[in-house]
């Protein structure tokens, strides 16, 4: 550990330029989200900088706690995240039917968000020390992560327990697990599929569906697929220009500021401007494995990749869904959709992951 | 796995895995390549039209039937010429509209209908209507013209109509268009803008049941918004029809019988709860109310200060006055506090600390079926002070006081069971001896609901069950014991008759049938009385129980028990099966 008062060293050994990144996706983010809202004022604008500054807090607050004393944490911390759920299934005030949100005074949470990190930290420290290489320790795994992921299925939010199982699958493939696993359990996803169906429910199904077909029920759930599309194509290779996008502004977009707010930026500023994105996500995953490589800590790196994983998922869900090729599940652009949530989670897993950076003059354990 | 190779392999995988997510977000870029440069200009194109409009088909309402399948509300088609806001908004458009209206006779100015526009507007796609209730001829000579504007949709709509008016107002209620603080409630279930929703009575009640499912169309325009195709169409599911207990024949009867005065009935059925008769006077025409209202109008209707609005029968808060001696004559009773023969003497009054509780009158020593016949006072004050307050409104409470009864209309109270605890913590008073004595007269601080006497004297006539107030006939009968010995029963029975064989309810026995019940003359302010009569008929094997009230009625024995007796006579005469 890198002694008190030596701020120079640090700013020495932490990643400076994926910082950077984050502060531009996150000012990309301000920028699209004021194109989607500025004509009803700007509320959500500034909600989104008081987000924003919660989440640089955080971020540094878990920075020096440490990664190392949390994993010590993990187990409690997922032990808690089980009973938070559980309660909100049984107490959860149902706004439009789901159980997602968690009310502390003014303000909303959904402790699924902080779930995603919280499963990072446990599988990295479960699977640092078990491994998973034994078809017995891989359903322990499954046990575990399943847990979460199944309270987060009955909330019910499709979406967030697939990035769940995405987490899942990042860190066992981290961590070393036999290839053969995959390519079986890859079956068995597939087999699964019309089961699944049938769990699903009726919305669900309906978007899946829209997302198969859009034509197939403009009405609805595939109305907004539609006009996301037509937003986003329409964009061109240079983009209408900032605040010159007709779709989000003549409210053809639902929900422009959060769901599709990849939208409204690729409509905006065209291919050029989308590439740009894409890139700045590479570079933070680039970043982020770098990291990973550097660490002597095989929890770290388990870490990271179910965090990059995680982000990546994210991006795909977010900007396919916004032409039409993922069904639509409201998962947010990582650093640029509103939303304080998964903005602080993610900002607070950046924040453990760069506190790794400080161990890098230490030996193996 | 030796203990070195484990980070070795942990990095093969994180480089492979790295990898993995570069191929993703490129897979996005090729996809984005392919939507934003191969085929921008499509959607270019498509984004300048926007071609895709989405029209809303209104499900028919089900029908509210009374007892005897005479409809107390329908849903008429009527039809309507809705818009685009996009397609409409300029003002040379909105004009030649206008103009084309006045030639069919539709007056509205190019404002008006612009405002109509603003007033509407939800997202540019949505239709918004423009001109509404339309016959079919009417409509049939606008379509015909070939000047109809192209930009604008005939679209078939539903009227509701209520046939019987003011007569079943209270119960049926009425519908109207869904506010913003409802749609905010119900939006998820499939409501939006410019819906109408049920707003009072059966109508909000049993909105699920009647509302049925809502369709649309989707049809793509060219660029003068003309329809070039319709690309889905889902059609309306009708909502479900209801039959409902309440006799609209006897309803009639009874709103012709109460004039215009201010008051309630209430008729039930005592064994399963059937509501036959629900009035509540005055009341309104809910026709009105669903065309909307003019400002002044609504403001008429809900600053009278006769409450034409409120359903007396079920929200109206009465003091129940000697109907409520019941409570103390069957808690006295059933405690063992007195037998049907103990007898207490009347001198006219009672001193209970230093005020006097006057009696009607002096009636020497009565036993509990003549303090009942004459409506004595102060055996029932004598009775009370025995009890003690808390006895008492337990009682009270297990005969359906203080609660609602769960009677399926919106706007249900529980009246005031009152007690200790309750004026400790309202008044911030204890109680006094004196408010026992009130309390058992039903005088003071007890407040109830005419439907709350209904259910309690029905549990008297019946044995013992506590009906739940029933208003559709498919619902299950539900109601609950009262844990009361039958002899009690029978003994207050025994008084019930007598007030009309030869007490105070005298007047109720004329109509031919043998009826049950008790007066009550409930003081409201110096010269004002509430009067009430709550009885049963036929008296040796009850039906129906009747809650009659008339607010400044003079007194329970003198207008308002010949009320009853005839509304009771009526139903059993002419209405039986």
């Amino acid at each position: 550990m890198v002694k008190r008062g030596k701020l120079p060293q640090i700013f020495g050994l932490i990643d400076l330029p994926l910082l950077l990144v984050v502060i531009i996706l996150y000012v990309l983010g301000i920028v699209t989200i004021y194109s989607a809202t500025y004509r009803q004022g700007f509320t959500f604008v500034e909600k989104q900088l008081i987000n924003g500054l919660i989440a640089a807090v955080s971020l540094v607050v878990f920075f020096c706690f440490g990664v190392k004393r949390l994993f010590n944490w993990s187990y409690f911390l997922y032990g808690g995240l089980i009973f938070v759920l559980v309660a909100l299934l049984f107490l959860g005030d149902a706004t439009r039917g789901s159980h997602r949100w968690l009310y502390v005074g003014k303000f909303a949470l959904q402790p699924s968000e902080a779930g995603k990190l919280i499963l990072c930290l446990t599988l990295a420290r479960f699977l640092a020390r078990e491994g998973a290489n034994t078809p017995g320790r891989l359903l322990k795994v499954f046990a575990l992560s399943g847990t979460s992921g199944v309270l987060i299925l009955l909330e019910p939010d499709l979406g967030t327990s697939i990035v769940y199982g995405v987490i899942t699958l990042s860190c066992l493939w981290s961590c070393g697990s036999p290839k053969k696993y995959f390519s079986v359990m890859f079956a068995l996803c597939l087999a699964a599929l019309p089961l699944m169906w049938t769990f699903l429910k009726d919305y669900q199904k309906l978007r899946i569906l829209a997302f198969l077909n859009p034509n197939l029920d403009p009405l609805g759930a595939g109305y907004n697929v539609i006009q996301s599309r037509i937003a986003v194509g329409s964009g061109s290779i240079f983009g209408k220009g900032f605040l010159q996008g007709t779709q989000s502004k003549l409210q053809f977009l639902p929900e422009p500021h959060t769901d599709f707010i990849f939208g409204v930026f690729a409509e905006e500023f065209g291919f050029i401007g989308s590439l740009v994105v894409l890139a700045l996500f590479a570079f933070l995953v680039w970043r982020i494995v770098l990291i990973a490589l550097k660490s002597k800590d095989v929890r770290v790196k388990i870490f990271a990749g179910g965090f990059s994983g995680w982000l990546i998922f994210h991006v795909f869900e977010s900007v396919g869904m916004s032409v039409g090729l993922m069904p639509v599940t409201g998962l947010a652009l990582p650093f640029m959709s509103y939303g304080g949530s998964s903005l602080i989670a993610i900002s607070s897993a950046l924040g453990l992951l760069l506190s790794a950076c400080l161990d890098y003059p230490k030996r193996y354990e | 796995m030796k203990r070195l190779d484990r980070p070795i392999i942990i990095d093969k995988r994180l480089s492979s895995w790295m990898y993995l997510l570069f191929g993703t977000l490129i897979l996005l870029a090729v996809a984005l390549f392919q939507f934003q440069v191969l085929h921008g200009d499509d959607y270019v194109r498509l984004a300048t039209e926007n071609r895709l409009r989405v029209i809303r088909l209104t499900p028919q309402r089900g029908t509210i039937y009374d007892a005897n399948q005479i409809p107390l509300a329908v849903s008429l088609r009527t039809f309507s010429i809705q818009g685009y806001p996009l397609a409409i908004q300029e003002d040379e458009t909105i004009e030649r509209i206008a103009s084309f209206f006045e030639r069919h006779g539709i007056t509205k100015t190019p404002e008006e209908l612009k405002e109509m526009l603003k007033g509407q507007y939800t997202v540019p796609y949505r239709s918004v209507a423009l001109v509404n209730n339309l016959t079919l001829a009417q409509m049939a000579s606008i379509v015909a013209d070939p000047d109809f504007p192209q930009e604008l949709v005939p679209v078939s709509q539903w009227r509701r109509v209520y046939p019987a008016g003011d007569v079943v107002a209270h119960v049926v209620g009425y519908i109207g268009s869904i506010n913003k603080e409802e749609l905010k409630k119900y939006g998820s279930e499939g409501y939006q803008g410019g819906d109408e929703i049920g707003k009072a009575g059966v109508e909000a009640e049993f909105e699920k049941v009647l509302r049925g499912q809502p369709g649309g169309e989707a049809i793509e325009v060219d660029s003068r918004g003309r329809l070039v195709r319709k690309l889905d169409q889902k059609q309306p599911k009708q909502g479900e029809n209801v039959s409902l207990t309440i006799d609209l024949i006897a309803q009639q009867k009874v709103s012709t019988l109460m004039e215009d005065q201010r008051g309630a009935v209430v008729v039930m059925d005592i064994h399963n709860g059937d509501v036959v008769v629900l009035y509540s006077t005055p009341s309104y025409d809910p026709n009105p109310m669903v065309w909307g209202l003019r400002d002044f109008e609504w403001k008429a209707l809900t600053q009278d200060t006769s409450y034409p609005m409120m359903n007396r029968a079920i929200s109206g808060l009465y003091s129940p006055a000697s109907t409520f001696k019941i409570v103390a004559a069957i808690s006295g009773l059933s405690e063992g506090v007195i037998t049907q023969n103990t007898k207490l003497y009347c001198p006219g009054y009672l001193e209970v600390g230093n005020r006097r509780f006057r009696c009607i009158k002096w009636h020497g020593t009565e036993n509990v079926v003549g303090a009942l016949r004459d409506s004595c006072n102060v055996f029932f004050f004598q009775l009370g002070l025995k009890l003690g307050i808390d006895v008492l409104s337990e009682w009270a409470y297990k005969l359906g006081f203080g609660r609602i009864t769960g009677i399926p209309l919106p706007g249900e109270v529980p009246g005031n069971l009152a007690g200790r605890k309750w004026k400790k913590t309202v008044l911030g008073e204890a109680w006094y001896l004196g408010d026992t004595a009130n309390y058992v007269i039903g005088q003071g601080f007890v407040l109830v609901t005419p439907i709350q006497l209904a259910r309690a004297y029905a549990s008297i006539a019946n044995g013992g069950f506590l009906p739940k107030p029933r208003l559709l006939k498919t619902d299950a009968v539900d109601g609950e014991y009262i844990s009361v010995n039958e002899e009690v029963l029978s003994v207050v029975r025994r008084g019930l008759e007598q007030v009309v064989k030869a007490g105070t309810g005298r007047s109720a026995g004329r109509y031919g049938v043998e009826i049950a019940g008790k007066t009550g003359t409930a003081q409201t302010s110096r010269n004002k009385n509430d009067a009430l009569f709550v009885g049963y008929a036929p008296a040796a094997s009850p039906k129906y129980v009747a809650v009659v009230l008339l607010e400044e009625g003079e007194s329970g024995g003198r207008k308002v028990a010949p009320l009853a007796g005839e509304i009771l006579a009526f139903l059993l005469n002419e209405r039986g099966e």
